[in-house]
């Protein structure tokens, strides 16, 4: 990139587009986040449903407890990428406040549980990753994230009228609409 | 042609790091290198041109123990860019 003379208005404006366009990336906008998150909770969620409802074990909600052995990988990831990401941006931080406050409201929710009953909040888990992924599709304006959270938030509010057996398998089908699908339909990481 | 459009910005590679820190908050000189593909010298020269205009500002400091390069975008800088959009989108619309 050296050329200083000899260039028209079309070549200035698109190498402004393309240096713009260039600076999209955005960790939110990884794949590995929504695969790691989507099938884990997706295998919890039919794990749980067989051990509670096909086996009859007693306590099928102990496979939940991977769930802060799959936080520290989320930390450890996050913060590699942000140390090699060289470059701070807006939608960046609009995003970590985003996930961030999903995932403190998520704790909330888990230790309020024990008061109120897990046939409340498995609604509100539903809401809350809608919320993350509606907000995360708008902002990177990926469609599909749009939908898929979206979709989450009716099914939680759904969720709501049914028995727990049945938010189970909301359960399952809000993570393949709001996490699995989208991920599968963003481009590779680069 | 051009003649009103800022000279400072009328270069492509200053125009394209502008245009980088226009949609970033701050960058690092590796992540302008990366993306301009330009050389570390070329930049450097580039990156002083814009600090003396006052586009940008440019913080040294250290992480691990390696130096650190951070450039941001200024106010001015900012306007200049607007300027010179504007200013291209003039041209555009004349020659419509």
């Amino acid at each position: 990139m050296e050329k200083t003379k000899n260039w028209d208005e079309a070549e200035s404006l698109q190498l402004i587009r393309s240096m713009i366009e260039s600076t999209k990336y955005q960790v939110y906008s990884d794949r590995f986040l929504y695969f790691l998150w989507g099938y884990v909770t997706l295998a919890c969620a039919a794990l749980h449903y067989i051990l509670a409802f096909v086996i009859g074990y007693e306590h099928p909600y102990i496979v939940w407890l991977i769930m802060p052995l799959i936080s520290v990988v989320h930390f450890i990831y996050i913060k590699k990428k942000v140390n090699s990401s060289k470059v701070a941006t807006f939608p960046g931080r609009v995003m970590q406040g985003i996930w961030g406050g999903m995932f403190m409201a998520i704790i909330g929710m888990v230790i309020g549980a024990f008061h109120v009953g897990w046939e409340f909040v498995y609604p509100v888990f539903m809401m809350l990753y809608g919320v993350a992924c509606f907000s995360t599709g708008s902002a990177l304006q990926n469609k599909y994230l749009s939908w898929g959270g979206f979709l989450s938030i009716l099914m939680g509010v759904v969720a709501f009228f049914l028995i727990f057996q049945y938010q189970l398998l909301l359960l399952m089908l809000a993570i393949i609409v709001s996490y699995i699908a989208p991920a599968h339909l963003m481009k590779p990481n680069k | 042609m051009f003649k009103n459009l800022d000279p400072l910005l009328h270069s492509q590679l200053r125009l394209a790091v502008v245009s980088l820190l226009m949609a970033v908050e701050e960058a690092e000189f590796i992540y302008l290198k990366e993306k301009t593909g330009s050389t570390s010298g070329n930049l450097s020269v580039q990156i002083s041109k814009l600090k003396e205009a006052g586009y940008i500002e440019v913080e040294k400091s250290f992480r691990d123990n390696f130096p650190l390069t951070t450039c941001k975008i200024t106010n001015k800088g900012r306007k200049a860019f607007e300027d010179y959009v504007n200013a291209l989108e003039g041209y555009i619309r004349q020659k419509e």
